[in-house]
């Protein structure tokens, strides 16, 4: 058997993506078109669906033209299943059942978190990682365990990403505000005492917004965003650090939107080592939400021999947990 | 002797028997007794300032708590000493097994499973009902002893509350552990819990059913952004 193809679609949410890897899960091809929903932290699910619909088209053509092949080239199908918005999700799963009814290929629907862990594995060349997603959409910790992924810890109320981006607009900073945020709290000198919220490994940050927002224009800026930045930070890797103790693994991946913060990221390292223990953390454009993560998942489940699912059962799971979903190839 | 030296005179003399995420354990000898002492060790990835809030939070919180619980009645370890400049304390050595370990080795049958449960679930509700909010309920933090006797430790991040939401957070909390770490036995041994928690906690209506609220809503932090 020569080489093997999947092909992956990803529309959970404000990102519509095709992606094809290989059996050796090189990326081949990689097209994103992400829907513009203006500065706003919310996003609306009918006009994502419409914008996923009307890209889908020319999206999936880029990703065989880029890779060079045709659609019957592809040895099988992936889509993202769920988490995600219903409308946004039901665009990538008709696509991806057009495809494999007509041309006859394996069909496989993926958990869209799975997608990231598994990439986040994959591309830093860990084994058998304990994965901290930190984004906009997740803040949790997991770990593979009897059988599955499952969940040591989460935030309770808001995602690190939603914290930072809710202080951002309120000193007037512009969607997405993490970028601008680390840039700002380096500037910071003075550490202002701020709620701190760990219930067990689960974070809790919606009291620490709240305190920060009601300092603005009292104090300088420069030092909220830092003392908001170090609590929020140091819960979050508190949080891991209980998580790894419980679990006893030798990596960390870091991924989403927030890994890219070089404080947070220089911290987990700090913490990392004296436990001895690896940090890595995916490239930028790895972070957010794409079709490579699908496909790759897709990939896995070809290659462990796990049965596709008929046309007709290839449905959408908006609320699916990953503890729901088994993992045959681990 | 120095002062100050009284940590190192301990540590010198004791032996490590665990070293967990914040914080180091020995077995001491104290003034003859065995005892443990916990000592929240440093962490480099935290400033300085934060360092030492959280070191010297978590001692005091703890020794208050492991005191007033021991007070009422509660199978906690006595507390013997604790020292908020060195952020150490010194408490009762218990001599028996931990539950997380003893689950999953499968020593107990699943009556006696059952019956630790139900004794946890009192335990449990006494607790909050002195409004002592444990904050960190996981079978790591349970040691059994005489029998089937559970008795708490691990107070490090326990609260002062009298509110149903926070004790609502605490049981839940430990549902999850038991969700990820005892998969087989969650459902046999959170019914047990559940029940005598029921009977005994004050206001348990009310915290019960605020469990079940922040159950369904935990698991969709997704959906709930998405819609916001
Ligand atoms: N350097 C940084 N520091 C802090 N936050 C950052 C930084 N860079 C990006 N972020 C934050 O990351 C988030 C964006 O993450 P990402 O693109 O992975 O996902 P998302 O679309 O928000 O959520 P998801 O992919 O989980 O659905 C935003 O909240 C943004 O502010
Ligand atoms: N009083 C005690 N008697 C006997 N053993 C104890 C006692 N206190 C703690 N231990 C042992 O030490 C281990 C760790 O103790 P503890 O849970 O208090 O610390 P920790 O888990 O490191 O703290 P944290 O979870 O806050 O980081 C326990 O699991 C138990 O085996
Ligand atoms: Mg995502
Ligand atoms: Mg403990």
């Amino acid at each position: 058997m020569g080489r093997r193809y999947v092909l992956g679609i990803e529309s959970t949410a404000h990102t519509f993506a095709v992606a094809i890897v290989d059996d050796k899960l090189n990326v081949i091809s990689d097209v994103r078109d992400v829907v513009r929903s203006g500065e706003t932290l919310g996003i609306d699910p009918k006009l994502t669906a419409e914008h996923h619909a009307n890209v889908a088209p020319q999206v999936l053509e880029k990703a065989l033209n880029e890779a060079g092949m045709d659609i019957t080239d592809i040895d099988a199908v992936a889509y993202s299943m769920g988490p995600g918005l219903g409308p946004a999700l039901r665009i990538g799963a008709t696509v991806a059942r057009a495809i494999a009814h007509k041309f006859k290929k394996p069909l496989y629907p993926v958990h869209h978190g799975i997608g990231h862990i598994e990439l986040t594995s994959t591309l830093l060349g860990f084994k058998d990682p304990l994965v901290v997603i930190v984004s906009g959409g997740h803040t949790s910790i997991l770990s593979f365990n009897l059988g599955r992924w499952r969940t040591y810890g989460e935030t309770l109320d808001i995602t690190l990403g939603n914290l930072m981006d809710m202080f951002a607009r309120k000193i007037g900073i512009p969607f997405p505000g993490g970028p601008k945020i680390e840039e700002i709290a380096r500037k910071g000198r003075k550490y202002i005492e701020m709620p701190y919220g760990i219930k067990g490994n689960n974070m809790v940050y919606s009291g620490l917004l709240t305190y920060a927002i009601q300092l603005i224009g009292r104090t300088s800026v420069e030092d909220i965003a830092y003392s908001l930045q170090e609590t929020a930070f140091t819960v979050l890797v508190e949080a891991t650090e209980r998580a790894l103790t419980q679990v006893s693994k030798k990596e960390i991946g870091l991924t989403g939107g927030v890994a890219s913060n070089d404080r947070l990221y220089n911290m987990m390292c700090s913490m990392a080592r004296e436990h001895g223990v690896k940090v890595g953390r995916l490239e930028k454009k790895y972070n957010s939400d794409n079709g490579v993560q699908i496909a790759v998942v897709g990939m896995l489940y070809m290659k462990s021999g796990y049965a596709p699912v008929p046309v007709e059962e290839a449905v959408i799971k908006q609320r699916i947990r990953v503890e729901e979903v088994e993992i045959p190839w681990r | 002797m120095e002062i100050g030296g009284l940590l190192e005179y301990f540590l010198e003399n004791g032996v490590m028997i665990s070293k967990g995420a914040e914080s180091n354990l020995y077995k001491i000898s104290y003034y003859g007794k065995v005892a443990v002492l916990k000592y929240r060790v440093e962490k480099k990835y935290r400033i300085k300032e934060l360092d030492v809030k959280i070191r010297r939070r978590r001692t005091f919180g703890e020794a208050s708590s492991i005191h007033e619980a021991w007070k009422k009645g509660i199978n906690v370890p006595r507390l013997l000493y604790a020292d908020l400049e060195r952020y150490y304390l010194i408490m009762e050595y218990l001599e028996g097994e931990v539950l997380r370990e003893a689950i999953l080795k499968k020593i107990y049958a699943y009556e006696e499973i059952g019956e630790i449960a139900s004794s946890l679930g009192e335990m449990i509700a006494n607790l909050h009902n002195i409004d002592i909010i444990h904050g960190d309920l996981t079978t790591a933090n349970i040691i059994i002893k005489d029998g089937l006797k559970p008795y708490l430790i691990d107070f490090g991040l326990s609260e002062r509350r009298s509110d149903p939401e926070a004790k609502a957070v605490d049981i839940e909390m430990f549902y999850r552990v038991l969700e990820s770490t005892h998969t087989e036995e969650r459902e046999m041994f959170f019914n047990a819990f559940i029940q005598t928690y029921k009977e005994n906690a004050l206001n348990s209506k009310e915290i019960i059913s605020r469990f079940n609220r922040i159950r369904r809503m935990g698991r969709y932090i997704e959906e709930r952004r998405r819609r916001s």
